[in-house]
């Protein structure tokens, strides 16, 4: 494959990674009704994308199936536009979304949201329409490795990158293998269909051989029709089980046959395919209810985000609910001074959760660098709720913030006695280098840790796309990842360091982040029996 | 000519400013919505006077109370300390004896410290008595500055006096570098510096 093959389908992908998130995120239209009426409301697809949600308020929703939506363009039909241009209406640009009802007319403020929304959203029919034909699957990876029209765009000279090669391998792979498995199941599925016609011929002619011999005898003995007539529907009722059956067996396979697919694709793949109809809407989930599958989709992202990080807290951790209710005023206060400087934005709904946070945990309280968790919470759902619950969830483990933020700081010494000794074995330069400033870790590494790591971004240091995928990390393995992030950042940041004076080493790991990625972080994971070793040690010296 | 490295850390409750304070001075940069500090930053400047130069090294340390569970390693071997309370905030100024006990027990005895008041460009809503504040740094005998880090008032006066007074306290052991110099106190006039002072710096 050439490379310009490789950079369209990599255009492609990213097209994809996208349009799920953005169709997700609500919109705010115009809504016209017949009646030439305008409404505004928020348009956004529902979390499993079979429902186009049409909100004009909370109680007021209207949804059309997606399999009913048959294209979208811009522009309105005439009478409206007529209409419009009587009332004198400027700026604003129409679409239309066709369905097999009626055709929705919507405008929108912008040029820009408009067009990005019919894109995003035909793109999603196309995807939808390929994966619900028979073959689908493998067109949809066939035109992933192909060029299309759509996804053209004017190539930059990039180096080619091992990550994107990688997952073109992966995608050959899985499309030779959909390709045997559909090859090899028609295969057994005709022998298999073959073999059942002979035993349903076989039975049937026994069953009717017994039917004839049980109708003769009944006639010959008391000529009771209502023998006859149990006797047959007993005769249709194993017809009915035995077709049953083989749609079950068939289905079974269907089942294996996608589970092996499933293992190739990503979390955002997992979710387009989940809106497909209920089998796969089953089949995901018992994929996703898996612990195991979530560590392999961490590794490539979670994206979106927005649901997927709340799904999987509320799959593995969905008891965790309010607790008491009452702090003290001086954390209010706390709250309110520190969220009013250094947030760029957000700043009252950032207040709002961290008082609901520290009414439900105040033995926890506030503690700077908590602000800024929760405001990165909020780029990324953009629901309080969900900022809230996320957060009460990695208060307990396997993420131990809460003891990690409580007054003490007793888990954070715990991780910095981990680093330490795991610096000593991995970095050990490092940590001569550090003896000989005489400084000590903990001066480095609290603020990561504190903030899991959202401190380097609101510095400017860590771009917010690798934040994020630390996230999806610390998410899925929770504790762990806080340790092997910062050994990864700490062993990344060597080149920049040794060598160095003091002040120039503390500001050496702000330096080389841009090159931090999520291989590198592998590459330090720890083992968690290890980690637990270390924790043992570090209670019986603090005894 | 020696320079003298000292090692300096910044006190107070949340918000009054230390890094604020500690920015003007060595970068002479403002921002008016200063993220919390999360643990410690750490900031150096050189400084010339009358006696010699010294560098100041800056710790510039957290104010939640909970950052001092981690945070006693910053007083070991400072030379000075600059607590800062916040005019406006009558807590932050309560705040100040119990960090000068804090220091005296758990710091160098010889530590130099001075207290400053800032905000001060916030006159209006000022809630602590100047008469008051000087009253109180004078029965401690400590030097107290009206310091704004938005206008830079009092600012560069503060840490002149803050470098001139460890220096005098702690002349005896420059006499002595040649021996001590491991210790990373004081050091040998280092080539980077020598543009600043324009002379060629000794050796040992």
């Amino acid at each position: 494959m050439t490379e310009i093959e490789n950079k369209v389908a990599f255009d492609k992908k990213k097209a994809l990674d996208s349009m799920v998130e953005y169709l997700t995120q609500s919109h705010i239209f115009i809504k016209y009704t017949k009646n030439f009426k305008k409404n505004v409301l928020l348009v956004f697809f529902s979390e499993n994308l079979q429902k186009l949600i049409f909100e004009i308020n909370k109680q007021t929703r209207k949804a059309v199936m997606l399999t009913d939506i048959y294209y979208s363009e811009p522009g309105l039909t005439k009478e409206l536009i007529m209409h419009l241009y009587k009332e004198d209406i400027k700026n604003l640009y129409g679409m239309k979304i066709v369905t097999k009802k009626r055709i929705i007319e919507l405008s929108a403020m912008h040029r820009l949201e408009r067009d990005s929304f019919v894109k995003n959203l035909n793109l999603l029919i196309q995807v939808m329409k390929e994966w619900k034909s028979s073959n689908g699957l493998r067109n949809y990876f066939i035109r992933c490795l192909e060029p299309q029209d759509n996804f053209k765009k004017p190539l930059t000279p990039v180096s080619p990158e091992y990550k994107e090669l990688e997952s073109q391998i992966i995608k050959d792979l899985l499309s030779d293998m959909v390709y045997k498995i559909e090859f090899e199941s028609l295969n057994t599925s005709q022998k298999k269909l073959h073999n059942d016609l002979k035993l349903i011929n076989y039975e049937n002619q026994y069953i009717e051989n017994q039917y004839s011999i049980y109708v003769n005898q009944t006639r010959e003995k008391d000529k009771n029709l209502e023998g006859i007539l149990t006797i047959h529907t007993h005769v249709l009722h194993k017809y009915y089980l035995r077709s049953i059956w083989h749609k079950a067996e068939q289905r079974q396979e269907k089942h294996k046959k996608w589970k092996k697919v499933l293992e190739f694709l990503d979390s955002k793949d997992l979710l387009i395919l989940r809106g497909v109809n209920r089998f796969f809407l089953k089949l995901v989930k018992d994929y996703l209810s898996q612990k195991d599958n979530w560590a392999r989709l961490c590794y490539l992202g979670l994206k979106p985000r927005n649901l997927l990080w709340v799904e999987y807290l509320r799959e593995f951790f969905p008891f965790l609910r309010s607790k008491s209710l009452h702090y003290d005023e001086n954390v209010e206060d706390e709250i309110r001074k520190d969220v009013s400087r250094g947030l760029p934005d957000r700043m009252n709904e950032v207040e709002e959760a961290l008082k609901a946070i520290c009414s439900y945990n105040h033995e926890v309280g506030y503690c700077q660098g908590m602000q800024l968790v929760t405001h990165f919470l909020f780029i990324v759902f953009n629901d309080s709720d969900k900022v809230v619950e996320t957060l009460k969830t990695i208060m307990e483990p396997p993420y131990y913030m809460g003891e990690i933020w409580k007054s003490g700081f007793s888990r954070l010494k715990l991780a910095i006695f981990q680093l330490e000794v795991l610096v000593g074995l991995k970095v050990p330069y490092l940590l001569d280098h550090l003896r000989k400033l005489e400084i000590n870790l903990d001066i480095i590494v609290t603020p990561w840790i504190v903030t899991i790591f959202s401190h380097m971004t609101y510095q400017q240091k860590l771009p917010i796309e690798t934040l994020k995928l630390i996230w999806d990390m610390f998410i899925v393995l929770g504790w762990p990842v806080l340790i092997s992030a910062s050994l990864a950042i700490l062993y990344i940041s060597l080149d920049k360091v040794l060598g160095k004076n003091l002040e120039e080493t503390l500001s050496g790991f702000y330096l080389g982040l841009s090159s931090l990625n999520l291989s590198t972080i592998k590459k330090f994971s720890i083992d968690p029996q290890f980690l637990r070793q270390l924790e043992d040690s570090f209670n019986d010296q603090n005894k | 000519m020696a320079t003298m490295e000292c090692k300096i850390v910044t006190l107070g409750e949340g918000r009054v400013g230390k890094t604020s304070l500690a920015l003007k001075y060595v970068k002479n940069e403002f921002h008016k919505d200063e993220i919390s500090t999360v643990n410690a930053n750490y900031l150096t400047k050189l400084v010339q006077i009358p006696q010699g130069s010294v560098q100041l090294n800056i710790w510039d340390t957290a104010g939640q109370e909970r950052f001092r569970a981690i945070a006693s390693n910053y007083y070991r071997q400072a030379k000075g300390a600059l607590i800062v309370y916040d005019i406006t905030d009558r807590k932050s100024f309560d705040k100040v004896v119990s960090w000068i006990k804090e220091l005296k027990s758990q710091a160098e005895k010889n530590i130099v410290i001075v207290v400053a008041g800032n905000k001060c460009d916030m006159e209006k809503e000022r809630q602590i008595n100047r008469p008051e504040a000087l009253e109180f740094c004078r029965k401690m005998q400590i030097r107290h500055f009206d310091t704004s880090a938005k206008s830079g008032n009092g600012v560069e006066e503060m840490f002149m006096e803050l470098a001139s007074q460890i220096f005098e306290a702690n002349k005896g052991e420059l006499g002595q570098s040649g021996r001590n110099s491991r210790r990373g106190k004081i050091t040998v006039e280092k080539t980077k510096h020598r543009e600043n002072s324009g002379k060629k710096g000794g050796c040992c």
